[in-house]
């Protein structure tokens, strides 16, 4: 009798005991997968616009004009890849300036804001067309390109 | 009977010892809904915000590709540093559009210069506004060439700024693809005059067949598509000329009138401007129709004045016409 009592209350404390580590695992399951999803729907919302990019033949800098059309705020830049058959240039997290010429203080651009970078490419060769993607911290990729 | 009781009471004490498993075997039913539930519930208010957000991109989407603007008669005029746009613009989408970039491009020598305004513009379906822009582009001079330019709507479209309206360009209704004036060929009115008062005033009767002897206001319908859009002043030496080939003689002359638009009665001339793409009835008269009936005749236009800041002369051979017997 009495060890079906001790019995009982083993099973019911080590039940207790994986009821709340299940649940403790449930809950990193869904905070993980809520994380995941509110990240893609966050990457759904974003768009960029290319206005316009310019080259200047003699600094060797283009401006890539940029435009948040998308649905959130927030939206930084984590890499800009300029490209072309032959060559190819990385700009990890350009600074973002607004088209008044003043650094933008949270490097981000929320709905309907405009801005620009700076990207230094040097010499680039006359007639040539680049692609430029822009890559976001939330992995939207967006692509471009211009006439040297 | 108490007898026959007891060995089942003294079974089911001996038996106590399953409780634990029936206990576990509880909680673990309990443990397994209750995570399976957790994580369907979680899982399934996740989903359903995913698809709401898929739904909204699409309808970004669809919202993109439906903003239908243009922007056409687009002039350019440049100073120092600046660029003044002149354009029209239209949402004929089934949306309405905000205006918020205005770009130009322009040459100076071999550079590009360009530079950008934002604007605030905006436009219900079915909009038509005009309005001048002055863009800074650092470096444009007056001797500036090849502009170029655009409009950034806040969806994101990128509209280009075009010189002519793209359903303008119809050579037919130019005369002969020559000229800046072209005349509505379905169009050409006659009115009896009587007492200086244009009969029948505005409607008109078709002016193919006329009869002679009367004294006539002839009408035809202009429109100016001057391809440097300037506007067109007509002089008072404009006039519709009628050559009979079987009677020379009596040859026609209606010279280019002002009638009141209320009234219909001749007044005395004052230049008439045509502006870019303005569409207007022009009148010529009164004259008397002299031929014998049962002949024709070939009609010009003959058109003088200005366009723009320079002389203008145009002549189209336009119409035949036919006297009635």
């Amino acid at each position: 009798m009495i060890s079906s009592i001790i019995m009982a209350s083993v099973v019911i404390a080590l039940s207790f005991a994986v009821l709340a580590w299940s649940q403790f695992r449930t809950s990193d399951y869904a905070e993980n997968y809520g994380v995941t999803t509110d990240a893609e729907i966050a990457r759904l919302k974003e768009r960029l616009t290319v206005e316009y990019i310019s080259h200047n033949g003699s600094s060797g800098n283009i401006r890539v004009y940029l435009l948040n059309g998308g649905a959130i705020d927030n939206v930084t830049i984590q890499n800009v890849h300029v490209n072309n058959d032959s060559w190819h240039e990385d700009f990890p997290s350009p600074i973002l300036i607004f088209l008044n010429h003043t650094t933008i203080p949270d490097q981000a651009l929320d709905r309907g804001e405009e801005g620009y970078l700076i990207l230094p490419c040097g010499n680039l060769t006359a007639g040539t067309y680049y692609f430029v993607n822009i890559l976001t911290e939330r992995r939207s990729l967006f692509d471009s390109g211009f006439v040297a | 009977m108490i007898r026959d009781l007891l060995p089942r009471k003294i079974r089911f004490r001996r038996s106590s010892k399953g409780v634990s498993t029936v206990i576990g075997t509880i909680f673990l039913v309990l443990i397994a809904l209750t995570v399976a539930t957790n994580v369907f519930l979680w899982t399934f208010t996740q989903n359903a915000a995913y698809n709401q957000a898929v739904k909204e991109r699409s309808q970004m989407d669809a919202d993109l590709s439906s903003e239908r603007v243009v922007a056409y008669n687009t002039e350019y005029s440049v100073s120092t540093g600046n660029v003044e746009v002149t354009t029209t613009m239209t949402a004929q989408g089934p949306l309405s559009a905000q205006i918020i970039t205005v770009w130009v491009t322009c040459k100076v020598g071999n550079d590009i210069k360009y530079g950008s305004e934002t604007v605030n513009i905006n436009l219900t379906s079915g909009d038509t506004i005009t309005q001048p822009i002055t863009v800074t582009v650092p470096g444009a001079l007056a001797v500036a060439s090849e502009f170029n330019g655009w409009l950034v709507t806040a969806r994101g479209n990128r509209v280009p700024l075009e010189l002519k309206k793209v359903e303008e360009i119809r050579i037919a209704d130019v005369s002969l693809g020559i000229g800046a004036i072209s005349m509505n060929f379905s169009n050409f009115k006659y009115f009896e005059v009587v007492g200086g008062i244009l009969q029948n005033y505005p409607n008109g009767t078709s002016a193919f067949e006329l009869e002679t002897g009367k004294d006539l206001v002839l009408a035809v319908y202009l429109t100016n598509y001057d391809l440097l859009n300037r506007s067109i002043i007509l002089s008072s030496r404009s006039l519709l000329w009628a050559y009979f080939p079987t009677s020379p003689g009596n040859n026609g002359e209606w010279y280019i009138t002002n009638v009141n638009a209320t009234t219909g009665a001749i007044v005395s001339y004052s230049d008439i401007t045509l502006a870019y793409g303005q569409s207007k009835w022009i009148f010529f008269g009164k004259e008397r129709l002299q031929p014998p009936g049962g002949i024709a005749g070939a009609v010009n236009l003959i058109l003088l004045g200005t366009i723009g800041s320079e002389e203008y002369g145009q002549n189209i051979p336009f119409v035949s016409i036919y006297v009635k017997p």
